[in-house]
């Protein structure tokens, strides 16, 4: 079972979440909450590479990006800001809004 | 006799400007951000801002014609464009290693984020050749009677390239690291299209 941490949430009420530490493995099955993944990062410049996990394979290039568990996303764009990147959202083909 | 030229004073501006940068990607040109964005505001992702620069933004745009001449005037008939140039200018003074990618002309940067045993680090490996990105320009325009925030002129050129001679002195005192980026459209001239604000939307 990876580490949790609480997250705290900005207004009265109690923690409605938890979050994956990000020295947990994000490809590890326990820590997907789907196996598909439903939010796709990529970075701005197509051919920067953004290393989030501490092996190569844990990284995002490419204009197609990789995607992601929500919940993994939102760490992962966490350590991004941390380290002074920037990864786009990319939206779903088809996604007028 | 007195003789007053006519003018408005409130249309002589003086401020600052903010250029954006992002990458040029073929098949998806860059946009304008919303009209809901004030002046001064955030322009999403994939926008970057540039930055601290040392003495502003210049922009310069140049037209070189070619005179048309006949013998019967001694002043041209006609003058007709042979080429322009439309470029904007900085000494981008925060020194990341973004900012050495705009000024020595593209390149690519992987960051590995920080680990358990494993420091967090950033490479940057400069292009061969020059990459291109699409720059945005925005500052302030002439105010409005009525209009309730602060007008804004806004411009995105989609596609330039940044090449110029970059010399960065590195001083103890006398100064701060600067990174010369001289943009260059490479669009036509027709394609840059400068918006103002002008009126608030009606209810």
């Amino acid at each position: 079972m990876p580490d949790t941490e609480n997250v705290e949430v900005p207004s009265s009420g109690p923690v409605v979440s938890h979050a994956v530490k990000t020295n947990a493995n994000p490809n590890a099955a326990e820590n997907r909450s789907s196996v598909s993944g439903d939010v796709t990062l990529r970075p701005v410049y197509p051919d920067d590479v953004f290393q989030y996990g501490e092996n190569e394979e844990d990284s995002i290039t490419g204009l197609k990006g990789r995607s992601f568990s929500r919940s993994e996303a939102d760490e992962i764009l966490k350590s991004a800001e941390a380290n002074g990147v920037q990864l786009l959202e990319v939206k779903p083909e088809g996604d007028g809004s | 006799m007195s003789f007053n030229p006519r003018y408005n004073p409130d249309f002589v501006l003086t401020g600052p400007a903010q250029l954006w940068v992002q990458p040029w990607v073929f098949g998806t040109p860059a946009a304008m951000p919303a009209d809901t964005v004030e002046l001064g505001g955030l322009w999403t992702s994939p926008w970057r801002a540039i930055g601290a620069t040392k003495e502003g933004v210049t922009g310069r745009f140049s037209r070189t014609v070619q005179n048309i001449t006949i013998e019967e005037q001694m002043t041209p008939v006609d003058q007709k464009t042979t080429g322009s140039q439309f470029t904007f200018t900085a000494q981008l003074s925060e020194d990341t290693l973004d900012t050495i990618r705009d000024a020595y002309g593209g390149g690519t940067i992987t960051t590995i984020a920080a680990a358990t045993s494993v420091k967090g680090k950033k490479k940057l490996v400069i292009g061969d050749e020059l990459s291109y990105i699409a720059i945005g320009f925005e500052t302030f325009a002439t105010p409005r009677a009525g209009l309730t925030e602060t007008p804004w002129r806004r411009l995105v050129i989609p596609k330039v390239s940044s090449a110029a001679e970059v010399e960065t002195p590195y001083r103890r005192a006398e100064s701060q690291r600067v990174y010369p980026v001289t943009f260059t459209s490479l669009v036509p001239i027709s394609a840059i299209e400068i918006y103002e604000l002008n009126a608030d939307a009606l209810p």
